[in-house]
C-alpha cells in the first residue's frame, strides 16, 4: 500500500483513491485500461455526470508530483465529498434512495455497453441531501449473456437491509455496523417474519436466491466446473426492473418513535423556542471564523441546524433517532445541498471498523467540525445515559472547536420526566460543575439564558483558536 | 453452460449466478407482458377517442 492510500480503498485491482496533500485523487492502473477508455468513449461517463448521478473528475495531466509507480495509467481528481458517511448512518430513505440510484446507474450503464461490477452501498455519498456515486472503477464492459457479478451485493448491501427495517424498526439498519458487508442472506431469511415472502420481490430475491446459494455452496471445486448459466440482455432488464420494483415497495414502519414528533411535544412555549434560535444564530455570529462544517449532534429534524445552513456551512445534522433523520432528509428546500442527516448515538458514537480497524473512520477521527450544536442534549447524556459531565466535555473537545451547547437545569420538566422513574444519583449534574467541567478544556465566549424557560446556552471556543 | 473471464474482484456466488438468470426471465415476461397491456390499451383509448372526435 502506498503511503497516502485510503485505507477503505485496497480491494479492486482496478486502481485506488489516495490523499496527497489534503486533496482526494483516484489513481487509474494499468489492467483497468480497457474498461475506464470504454467508459469515457461510450459516452457514459458523460451521461453520468449530466444527470448528476456520478461525481465528476478531472484528468491530472501533470503526474510528476506523484510517486513514481509502474501500475498507474492515469491519476483522475474527483470532486470533493464534503463528509464521508456510512450506510449505518444513513436513514431507511436514504438507503432506499442510495438503492434506486444503483439501479439507475446500472440501467443506464447498460444502455452504453457497459454493467456494474459491484453493488456496494459504499459506492454511495451523499452531498447534503443528493446521493452521488463515488467509484467511477465499478463499470465493466457488459458481454451479452453476463450475469451480474454484483447482484447478491446489491441484495445483501440494500434489499435486506431495507427489508428488515421495513419489517421491524428503522434503527435496525444500524444492523449494518456489525454486517459491514451486507446483511447475509442466510441471517435474512432467519431475520425476516413468515409474511416477508409475500412482500414483493422478496421470495425471489431473498428466499429463493438463499435457497439456490444453499444447494450450489461448494459445487465446483475448480473454476470450470462451477455452473453458471447465461443470462440474456431481456433477462437483466427485467432482473432490474424486478429489484426497483422490490425496493420501491419497502416503506419505513409507520410507528412512532420516542423523538419523531419531539418538536410538537417541547416543553417550552414559542417564544422560548424563537430566542433559542436567535441565540443560535447570534452564537454563530459571534464565531471568529465563519464555520465551514457544523455538526449538530442532536438535531432531531433539522430546526437549528437550518440556522448553521443559511450562514453558509455545511451541516451533518445527527441525531439517534432513524425516523426524525428521515424527516429531514425528506424535507426539501434550498438548503438541500448543504444539510446532510444522519443517525448517531452520540453516546455510542460510531467506532473505527473494517480491516485493521481503520477502513472505516470513527465519528471523531471524522472531526473536529468547527463548530458543534449540542441544543437539549446533555440532559440526555448525562442523566438518561450516565456520562460524567466532563466527560462530556471532553468528548466536544474533540469533536468540534467551538461548541454551542444548552444546559438544562434538573428544575427543567425534561430533566424531572428523565428523574422520575429513577433515584437521582447526579449531586454534580449542576449549572456550576458544569462550567467547571466544559472550562477544563474551552474558553467560555458568551453565555445567555434562554427567555421564558430556565435554559442556558453557551457559546465556548477551543483555547488554542482565537 | 457459459464462462466469461475477467477481471472481477467480487464473489459473485454460484448460487446468485444461477437464480438471476430464472428471476430475470420471470420479471422481463411480467415487465414485457405489463407493457404490452399498456400499449394495448393505449391504442383502445385514443381509437375511442377517434371515433369519437367522427361522430
Amino acid at each position: 500500500m502506498l503511503p497516502n492510500q485510503l485505507a477503505s480503498s485496497y480491494r479492486d485491482p482496478a486502481g485506488f483513491v489516495f490523499d496527497l496533500d489534503g486533496t482526494i485523487y483516484r489513481q487509474i492502473n494499468k489492467v483497468a485500461r480497457e474498461e475506464f477508455d470504454l467508459f469515457i468513449s461510450s459516452g457514459l461517463y458523460d451521461a453520468l455526470v449530466a444527470k448528476g448521478l456520478i461525481v465528476s473528475h478531472t484528468e491530472v495531466k501533470d503526474l510528476k508530483k506523484f510517486k513514481p509507480d509502474s501500475n498507474r495509467l492515469a491519476v483522475i481528481k474527483p470532486e470533493p465529498i464534503p463528509f464521508i458517511s456510512y450506510p449505518y448512518e444513513w436513514s431507511f430513505p436514504q438507503l432506499r434512495d442510495a438503492a434506486l440510484l444503483t439501479l439507475k446507474i446500472q440501467k443506464l450503464a447498460l444502455e452504453h455497453g457497459m454493467i456494474l461490477k459491484d453493488a456496494s452501498a459504499y459506492n454511495v455519498q451523499f452531498i447534503g441531501k443528493k446521493p452521488v456515486f463515488i467509484d467511477t472503477l465499478s463499470f465493466a464492459k457488459y458481454e451479452e449473456g453476463q450475469a451480474w457479478e454484483g447482484y447478491r451485493q446489491f441484495i445483501e448491501h440494500f434489499l435486506i437491509p431495507l427489508a428488515v427495517a421495513h419489517f421491524s424498526t428503522e434503527q435496525a439498519l444500524t444492523m449494518l455496523q456489525t454486517y459491514m458487508e451486507g446483511i447475509p442472506l442466510s441471517l435474512a431469511v432467519g431475520l425476516l417474519p413468515k409474511k416477508a415472502k409475500f412482500k414483493k420481490g422478496l421470495l425471489a430475491h431473498v428466499y429463493l436466491h438463499e435457497r439456490s446459494q444453499r444447494k450450489h455452496q461448494g459445487s465446483g471445486t475448480k473454476a470450470a466446473d462451477a455452473p453458471t448459466r447465461k443470462v440474456s440482455t431481456f433477462a437483466l432488464n427485467g432482473l432490474m426492473s424486478s429489484l426497483e420494483a422490490s425496493v420501491t415497495a419497502l416503506k419505513p414502519p409507520k410507528a412512532a418513535t420516542e423523538w419523531g414528533e419531539y418538536y410538537e411535544f417541547t416543553n417550552y412555549g414559542d417564544k422560548a423556542f424563537k430566542d433559542k434560535a436567535k441565540l443560535v444564530d447570534s452564537f454563530l455570529g459571534q464565531l471568529n471564523k465563519k464555520p465551514q462544517v457544523v455538526w449538530d449532534i442532536g438535531a432531531n429534524n433539522g430546526e437549528f441546524s437550518e440556522i448553521a445552513a443559511k450562514r453558509g456551512a455545511y451541516v451533518v445534522a445527527w441525531d439517534i433517532d432513524a425516523k426524525a433523520v428521515a424527516a429531514n432528509y425528506q424535507k426539501h428546500d434550498k438548503l438541500d445541498g448543504l444539510m446532510l442527516p444522519l443517525v448517531q448515538d452520540v453516546a455510542v458514537p460510531s467506532p473505527a471498523i473494517g480491516w485493521e480497524l481503520n477502513e472505516r473512520m470513527s465519528l471523531v477521527e471524522r472531526g473536529p467540525a468547527d463548530a458543534v450544536l449540542a441544543l437539549a442534549v446533555i440532559h440526555h447524556l448525562a442523566i438518561g445515559r450516565n456520562m460524567p459531565l466532563p466527560k462530556i466535555a471532553s468528548l466536544m473537545n474533540r469533536i468540534g472547536k467551538s461548541i454551542i451547547i444548552e444546559f438544562i437545569p434538573k428544575s427543567d420538566s425534561k430533566v424531572k420526566h428523565l428523574l422520575a422513574s429513577r433515584k437521582d444519583i447526579f449531586p454534580d449534574y449542576d449549572i456550576e460543575h458544569f462550567e467547571m467541567a466544559m472550562g477544563a478544556h474551552f474558553k467560555l465566549a458568551s453565555k445567555k439564558q434562554i427567555s421564558h424557560s430556565e435554559r442556558w446556552l453557551y457559546l465556548y471556543t477551543n483555547k488554542k483558536s482565537v | 453452460m457459459h464462462h466469461f473471464v475477467n477481471f472481477a474482484y467480487l464473489d459473485a456466488g454460484t448460487g446468485s449466478m444461477v437464480i438471476q438468470s430464472v428471476i430475470g426471465i420471470v420479471a422481463g415476461v411480467g415487465l414485457f407482458g405489463r407493457k404490452a397491456l399498456s400499449s394495448i390499451r393505449t391504442r383502445a383509448k385514443n381509437k375511442r377517442m377517434d371515433s369519437e372526435k367522427d361522430v
